[in-house]
């Protein structure tokens, strides 16, 4: 019986579902000896159970259930993982959060009439205010107290009608402030606030007003937080990179699997499998759907590799290596073992060539010299330094993205005028901060890269605040809040790497 | 046993068939209700091969393709007899379950139907 071709190429593709050996031969021939007359192409049901018996197959270990139920929970670490890296790697293709007339347009409706600080766009990605975790970047814009905004109903009310009319949609209204517990709450502090979207953005607004709070540190302001919603495309991508991964790590199982012949060698794969497992699948287990918040302050679900420690799942990934490493040396593939056998022959030809043995060897010595050179005149950089003491507002465009601020003061400055400033940079959505005066540990890292400052030049120094910023486009704002107080110096926004 | 193992087992037991010959014959056995697709007979197979109970007979070349055919071993048939027995005795005790059924002669009725895996 002369089967039809495009049957017998569509069979042939589906025995592929089969480790390479015989098998695949055989099962063609009978899946073409079983197909009726005029049948051109497998059936759905031939697919579904060709694919599983094939993938089932791959495994080896025809009697084994746990290998099933191994392989099944390494493609699901493996898949998180791949769906964990497109995420982060697809993020990069996101756009930039609202600059220029897009984010005038916003204030507009926000703010109408306001001076806005803050705005522009964010990193992808940001560590969380207590270091721990990770969340969507974001961008924070504030308006200084206005008599219109200390009405914080009326003024949030007004600004949910604005934005509605510009096309945004309510998604949610934050509750209502709540300060039972509060020591020395005042009962005239107000705040209110909602979150919108419109298209691919999404905006939580904030009005608070808190009349009793001291003068310096300010007794209110209107703010908006601007990220991204996760695009449609993300979500794909992450599947596709999961569903790879999952796969490849299925195949890889298989592979080992269907090579490992003695009880101790499986026993040893197990037990590298089961340590793999331990270092994803706690962080897998965190992105399961939950009670995420769904404002600026949303994690990524992969947040669990970062909140863990990548350690872990990086040693997971050295085992897994190792493992498969340790495979290829000892029963490697047909391909391999072909490609060895002809690079073999490479070390007997240079060998016969002293010429360009000799070439080789010098290629080698200066490629190692010129390493060493650098390595070693870094070192002898690093004996001498004379300081650089940044003025005025220092905002390079390599900060754009960057969280890191420092304010230099003059170290004669007041205690009163030091805490009117640390009011003041707080005010302007300064986040985390610490105080550097000499001779504290790190002090000379702002003025030099590395090395040693004479001691008579350290006292001449100023002393300064490090301070991680809310959104990076609130450098601005802060600078603008201190530029002008008793004692400073310097205000710069550093670049992330620097 | 599985109903597939039983008849894959059947089958092989008069004389070695390769894969589409097992087919023709479990189907022809169990007059038409057993349709093996062929991607469960080679996983039954396998683990059949795994567990000693059956064993490659020889290889032929029919087309280019390899032609594997399987035949039944000592303690395949022996685990084809202690099923039969199981299997008999299941029936015998149906059988006589259903003559105190009712007050008539006992009446089942049983609808030929294809059955797959």
């Amino acid at each position: 019986m002369t089967a039809d071709r495009r049957l017998v190429r569509a069979y042939r593709r589906l025995t592929r579902c089969y480790p390479p050996g015989p098998r695949r031969d055989e099962l063609l021939d009978t899946l073409i000896e079983c197909a009726p007359a005029g049948r051109r192409r497998p059936t759905p049901y031939e697919i579904i159970n060709l694919v599983s018996h094939g993938s089932r197959a791959r495994l080896g270990r025809p009697r084994s259930k746990g290998i099933v139920v191994l392989a099944l929970l390494i493609a699901l670490a493996a898949g998180f993982v791949g769906a964990s890296a497109a995420s982060r790697l697809g993020l990069e293709a996101v756009g930039s959060l609202p600059v220029g007339a897009e984010a005038a347009e916003i204030n507009e409706t926000v703010f109408p009439g306001l001076t806005v600080w803050g705005g522009g766009d964010a990193e992808k990605i940001v560590t969380q205010g207590d270091g721990e975790g990770i969340e969507y970047g974001y961008a924070v814009s504030w308006v200084k107290s206005t008599p219109a905004t200390r009405d914080v109903a009326g003024y949030t009310a007004a600004t949910r009608a604005r934005l509605e009319a510009a096309g945004w949609t309510i998604t949610s209204v934050d509750p209502p402030l709540d300060e039972t517990d509060m020591v020395g709450a005042n009962p005239a502090d107000r705040a209110e606030g909602f979150t919108a979207e419109r298209g691919g953005l999404a905006l939580h607004f904030n009005d608070y007003l808190y009349p009793g709070a001291p003068w310096y540190d300010g007794d209110g302001n209107a703010t908006y937080s601007i990220w991204h919603r996760q695009p449609w495309w993300l979500t794909g991508l992450a599947w596709l990179g999961g569903l790879l991964a999952a796969a490849l790590a299925w195949l890889l199982t298989g592979w080992m699997s269907r090579r490992v012949h003695s009880a101790s060698a499986a026993g040893l794969g197990v037990a590298g499998a089961v340590c793999c497992l331990i270092g994803v699948l706690p962080a897998a287990l965190l992105a399961l759907p939950g009670a995420g918040s769904a404002d600026e302050t949303a994690s990524p679900y992969w947040q669990g590799l970062v909140y863990l420690g990548a350690g872990p799942a990086i040693l997971a990934g050295i085992v897994a290596a190792l493992m498969v490493a340790v495979m290829t040396l000892v029963k490697p593939p047909a391909p391999l073992t072909r490609g060895l056998r002809h690079a073999a022959t490479w070390p007997g030809q240079v060998r016969r060539r002293p010429r360009l043995l000799a070439a080789l060897i010098a290629g080698g010595t200066i490629v190692a010299g010129l390493g060493l050179y650098r390595v070693e005149t870094r070192h002898l950089a690093a004996g001498s330094c004379t300081p650089v003491v940044p003025s005025g507002v220092v905002d390079p465009p390599s900060a754009r993205l960057s969280y890191r601020s420092r304010i230099f003061i003059d170290p004669a400055t007041p205690a009163e005028d030091r805490n009117l400033i640390e009011a003041a940079f707080r005010r302007g959505f300064g986040g985390a901060y610490n105080f550097n005066g000499a001779p504290t540990p790190g002090f000379t890292d702002a003025f030099c890269g590395h090395g040693r400052i004479a001691a008579g030049v350290l006292d001449t120094l100023p002393w300064y605040w490090s301070i991680d910023l809310a959104s990076p486009g609130l450098f601005t704002g802060m600078a603008n809040e201190v530029g002008n107080m008793p004692g400073i110096v310097a205000v710069q926004h550093l670049p992330s790497n620097a | 046993m599985r109903e597939p193992t039983f008849w894959i087992l059947t089958a092989l037991a008069s004389e070695p068939r390769h894969g589409y010959g097992v087919i023709r014959e479990a189907a022809a056995l169990s007059g038409g209700r057993v349709t093996l697709q062929p991607g469960t007979l080679y996983a039954a197979l396998d683990r059949l091969d795994d567990e000693g109970l059956i064993e490659v007979d020889r290889e032929e070349v029919v087309d280019g393709r390899t032609r594997r055919y399987y035949r039944l071993t000592q303690p395949g048939a022996t685990a084809l007899g202690a099923e039969t027995k199981r299997l008999r005795a299941s029936a015998d005790a149906a059988t006589a379950q259903l003559k105190r059924f009712g007050p008539g002669p006992a009446t089942a009725h049983f609808r030929a139907g294809r059955l797959a895996w």
